[in-house]
């Protein structure tokens, strides 16, 4: 067997381009294939990142006898169908975050992966962070002591033309929701990577400046299986992006972590920071394609390898369970138990 | 220095002379025209040592004693939360104005009941939440009155600090629900509380969390709540004592055009361009603000401009800037996360 994957992706939007980048600091695959409905975007990407066919269509993909995987990156509401299209032909599917806009769709997701002994990965490229990493050694090595609470913050600017250009945002049945499961769900998975489950959570979401259906302003208070207690902060409408941050407290220390630095705030006082695309003398762009890259390549090792992949489904099915736990606690005004299926 | 004398003399009664007194007490000192005359404390010793300062008449060891004298025209209340209802109350019926110390009190029924005793007998009642004068809260009101933040989206109050087991042990009233009535958040917490809904308005709706994580005392050293506010505003607080890790506390309000943090007297504003700018007013006031670990530090500057409001009132027969209907906000806040306790969003 070819010791390199061959992988398509569905969609050549904004999100396909940080994709191919990652592809080229992974040593171990190769993008053969590539699909958009707009083939013209298709051919744009292709042209850019040398991948040698475009179709217009995913099932085009599907059918492509060389094709192990397909990395989807289209519209959330598309991820359910294109992934059980893609594994009903057997192929592997490495999803973009959020997985599905439903937890029933991506529980459909996971059972058909199995039933077909096919890789299901989950695309929160974050966990592979530098700063992500760290922190887990710090927590696991008990370095904060207990934990006692994470606050999540994500202060985006997301001004009109973000959600004109792409016309399945800020709709509900195509995005599925906006600040928490398209922006706040990196640091929510992260939190939950780093804490553990969450077991009930009550919050409050809203469009309080954008003219659409899905919420640019949402909060939360949530609480870990294990006493920790979570915030969530998250608007995508303020002209002063004050950008996203997980600071997580313990009983001996804190540490607020971002995608590219981490700062330890240590009991005693003193502060040590971290800046991560500073120690390898790169820029926070490119840091954050070594992220990609090596989720791209844990995903093509898990194929070749016949394991699972570093994000499981389950695994990435955990934000997305809390999100919508926080949907369903906005619109009935009610505190909702958090059912995480158990880890696979 | 700002203006420090009354119109007229004013003679203050004082109930409880800990650690909060020891700074009222010396307050009084600063102003021309207010003098202390009576000091009680059931800790004797205490109501002693802060009268020393002051040639009081009245030195005792029950508090009726200042309520009852004659030529007292307020008291100033400064014991265990859980006293705050029934001292207060004792000093309206012996017609005393009352400038009681945050917070109003332990229960909204009891917060009402002396409000409502205040208004009926023409007295005035002040709460203690100094921070309302400082600087940069009045610069922080400016701006969002004045539209500069744009429409106000979120706020938050973070307060992670850490009180060790003796704080908790050797005070006698900390650590419980009848005298502290709360831990972290109301104790600790309740200033930016009360800044926030000062500048963002009345919280409608609470969800919160709380729970003693380290220490062993029946209440918080640990929330966390998440809420919206009247104006469809939305919030977040986290309070403990629980962390070594600790931090400046911190207000911040996030409006479409801009946002404001509060940390005691520094403003910072992040512009809608993305520029910061820090204005340091206790450093302008030549003061250090005071510090998580060392409150007794806490500069006098905002405690000074409270005492003259609230003298103020009485001379000039007007309400005090912090009366008891403003101060109730916050306790509300704060009762709600504890009602809240994990299992249902509470209503305002
Ligand atoms: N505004 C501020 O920034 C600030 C700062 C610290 C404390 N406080 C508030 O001040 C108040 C007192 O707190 P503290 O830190 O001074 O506590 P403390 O324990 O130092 O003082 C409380 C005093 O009340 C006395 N006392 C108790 N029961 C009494 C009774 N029945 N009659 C008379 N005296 C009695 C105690 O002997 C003690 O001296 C509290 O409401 C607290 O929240 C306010």
């Amino acid at each position: 067997m070819d010791s390199r994957a061959r992988l398509a992706i569905a969609g050549a939007g904004w999100s396909a381009r940080n994709i191919a980048r990652g592809v080229e600091k992974a040593a171990n695959l190769d993008i053969i294939a590539i699909s958009n409905h707009d083939i013209v975007k298709a051919r744009n990407l292709a042209r850019e990142f040398s991948i040698p066919t475009t179709v217009d269509s995913h099932l085009d993909l599907c059918v492509m006898k060389d094709v192990e995987g397909i990395i989807i990156s289209l519209p959330h509401r598309l991820h359910h169908p294109v992934a059980l299209d893609a594994l009903e032909h057997g192929k592997h599917v490495l999803v973009e975050k959020p997985i599905a806009t439903s937890t029933n769709d991506a529980r459909e997701m996971i059972q058909e992966a199995s039933r077909r002994n096919l890789v299901l990965g989950v695309y929160h490229q974050n966990r592979f962070n530098d700063s992500t990493l760290l922190a887990k050694q710090m927590i696991d090595s008990g370095k904060l002591g207990k934990l006692l609470l994470a606050k999540i913050e994500v202060y985006l600017k997301r001004d009109g033309g973000y959600f004109t250009e792409s016309k399945w945002r800020g709709r509900l049945n195509m995005e599925g929701g906006s600040a928490l499961i398209n922006q706040a769900i990196h640091d929510i998975d992260l939190a939950l990577h780093l804490i553990g489950d969450v077991d009930l959570v009550a919050g409050f979401q809203s469009h309080l400046m954008h003219d659409i259906e899905t919420e640019d302003n949402a909060v939360a208070a949530f609480k870990f299986t294990n006493g920790a207690f979570g915030t969530i902060q998250a608007s995508i409408s303020v002209k002063t992006p004050m950008g996203t941050s997980l600071t997580i407290h313990g009983t001996r220390g804190a540490i607020e972590i971002r995608k590219d630095s981490l700062i330890f705030f240590k009991g005693d006082g003193n502060i040590d920071r971290r800046d991560f695309a500073g120690e390898r003398g790169i820029s926070s762009k490119e840091l954050k394609i070594l992220s990609h890259g090596r989720l791209l390549q844990d995903f093509s090792n898990a194929i070749k390898e016949g394991r699972a992949p570093a994000i499981t489904g389950t695994d990435g099915t955990r934000a997305l369970e809390l999100i919508e736990s926080i949907y369903t606690s906005a619109r009935k005004s009610t505190v909702m138990g958090v059912n995480h299926a158990r880890a696979s | 220095m700002e203006s420090r004398k009354l119109a007229r003399n004013l003679k203050a009664g004082m109930i409880g002379a800990g650690s909060s007194a020891t700074n009222i007490a010396a307050t009084i000192a600063t102003i021309e025209n207010l003098s202390l005359v009576a000091i009680a404390d059931k800790n004797i010793d205490a109501a002693k040592k802060i009268a020393a300062g002051h040639d009081s008449k009245i030195v005792s060891d029950d508090y009726k004693d200042v309520c009852d004298d004659e030529s007292v025209d307020f008291v100033i209340i400064s014991v265990p939360h859980g006293l705050h209802h029934e001292i207060t109350m004792y000093a309206l019926k012996h017609g005393k104005h009352v400038l009681v110390e945050k917070p109003i009190a332990t229960k909204i029924e009891d917060a009402e009941e002396m409000i409502d005793t205040a208004r009926k007998k023409n007295l005035k009642l002040g709460v203690h939440f100094q921070c309302r004068f400082f600087d940069a809260v009045q610069e922080a009101k400016k701006l969002i009155d004045g539209g500069k933040l744009g429409k106000i989206l979120q706020a938050n109050v973070s307060v992670m600090w850490y009180r060790d087991d003796d704080y908790y042990q050797k005070s006698g009233w900390r650590g419980t629900w009848v005298l502290e009535g709360g831990g972290s958040l109301i104790n600790q917490a309740i200033h930016p509380v009360d800044e926030m809904v000062h500048l963002v308005g009345s919280v409608k709706t609470l969800f919160g969390l709380w729970d003693h994580a380290i220490h062993d005392i029946e209440v918080d050293d640990l929330t966390a709540a998440a809420f919206q506010f009247e104006n469809g505003a939305f919030g977040t607080l986290q309070t403990s004592t629980a962390t070594k890790a600790a931090f400046p506390a911190k207000l911040t309000i996030f409006g479409s055009e801009g946002a404001i943090q509060i940390d005691g007297n520094i403003l910072t504003i992040h512009d809608a361009d993305g520029k910061e700018k820090v204005i340091d007013y206790a450093a302008k006031h030549g003061g250090q603000v005071g510090s998580a670990k060392d409150p007794s530090k806490f500069s006098l500057l905002a405690h000074g401009r409270m005492m003259m409001d609230f003298c103020n009132a009485i001379i000039e027969d007007r309400e005090p800037v912090v009366n008891g209907e403003a101060a109730l906000e916050s306790l509300k806040v704060v009762r709600a996360v504890y009602e809240s306790n994990g299992e249902k969003i509470i209503t305002l």
